[in-house]
């Protein structure tokens, strides 16, 4: 039912820059966020929401990577999961890790508006079993949790 | 069918299984400590998630989600909880939620419930209540890290792992991540 590929699209925007009822989504918990708020840490060894941004893109493009099958080593950085930040404390570098997020968002909402609703449920070959299904409502889920976080770090940091 | 109600099942239980991993690495005492500068304490947290479960999910079908019962300010007083109390209400909340979702199928999801007298189809009740779960549950998950901190149990790959991770991913899916977390003590 292309309905299905609706509800998904539904699902990973609203946890990332749509309008929710649930409150703070991804992207509306980085809006005016400065770079000096997004490096700051609550602890050594802490991520910061700097880092968050990142790992959060990273998903969003296994997630893609696992949609279509693409080879790994396409990530516009080196490494995995986590990547350290800053590497350059500046407005320029931050807006550049924002904009990767949202342009790893784009490619993969392009991808799940051109899933055919028949394969939702089918098995990725290449992804240890999981479903696209899956896959997709696990990634909104993931931005959500995150946000959470973003939301408390602006928080304890304000108090610094 | 029930694959969507399946997907959206499978990942309340990898976060519920998140937040109980966060949970055991608290001592009592840490349950009740307010976030600093003031915020929530865990026990709040966990207090207005299990309690907007039970509301939302209780009678699901037939009630409106904000039940008459619910007192929603209430949940974010500040409490002195023992880990049996915070097991009891929280496992309370996931059991309404767990029951009402068992009783759904894919069929039901274009139909409506209502939460504060507002229609709303089911499908966009179960997107709700996940983000709004997962949200507080990230919350969990970061002020237990902060409270424990060079002694936190990783819940994820842990710093170092992303590369062994990726060659062999085998908790990708959330029931075999959920098993996981519940093996950590």
């Amino acid at each position: 039912m292309r309905g299905d590929i609706g509800q998904l699209l539904f699902l990973i925007d609203t946890a990332y820059d749509h309008v929710s009822w649930h409150g703070t989504n991804l992207r509306g918990s980085l809006r005016g966020v400065t770079p000096k708020q997004a490096a700051w840490r609550p602890g050594p060894r802490r991520h910061n929401i700097w880092e968050i941004v990142v790992h959060a893109a990273y998903w969003k493009y296994v997630a893609w990577r696992r949609l279509t099958g693409a080879e790994r080593g396409s990530f516009a950085e080196v490494g995995s999961n986590w990547f350290s930040r800053p590497e350059q404390m500046s407005l320029d570098a931050w807006k550049a890790d924002v904009e990767m997020l949202g342009e790893t968002h784009r490619a993969l909402r392009d991808v799940v508006a051109a899933i055919e609703p028949r394969d939702l449920d089918r098995t990725m070959a290449k992804a240890s079993r999981t479903t696209r299904r899956a896959i997709i409502t696990g990634i909104a889920a993931h931005d959500i949790y995150h946000a959470g976080q973003i939301q408390l770090l602006k928080r304890l940091g304000r108090r610094v | 069918m029930s694959e969507y109600v399946q997907s959206i099942e499978a990942e309340f239980q990898r976060y519920k299984a998140l937040g109980e991993a966060a949970l055991r690495q608290l001592s009592e005492d840490l349950l009740s400590v307010p976030a600093s500068g003031g915020g929530n304490s865990v026990a709040a947290i966990v207090w207005h998630v299990a309690g907007n479960l039970e509301s939302r999910f209780t009678d699901f079908r037939t009630s409106d989600g904000e039940k008459a019962w619910r007192n929603r300010d209430e949940e974010f007083e500040a409490r002195s909880v023992t880990h049996a109390d915070l097991k009891e209400k929280w496992e309370r909340g996931w059991r309404a939620l767990f029951a009402a979702l068992s009783a759904l199928t894919d069929a039901d999801l274009q139909s409506t419930v209502t939460i504060r007298q507002q229609p709303l189809r089911i499908d966009e009740a179960l997107h709700r209540s996940l983000a709004h779960t997962t949200y507080h549950i990230g919350q969990i998950v970061f002020l237990a890290k902060q409270f424990r901190g060079e002694q936190w149990n990783c819940l994820s790959i842990p710093l170092g792992g992303s590369k062994a991770y990726n060659e062999a991913p085998r908790h990708e899916k959330p029931a075999a991540h959920s098993r996981l977390l519940e093996r950590q003590e």
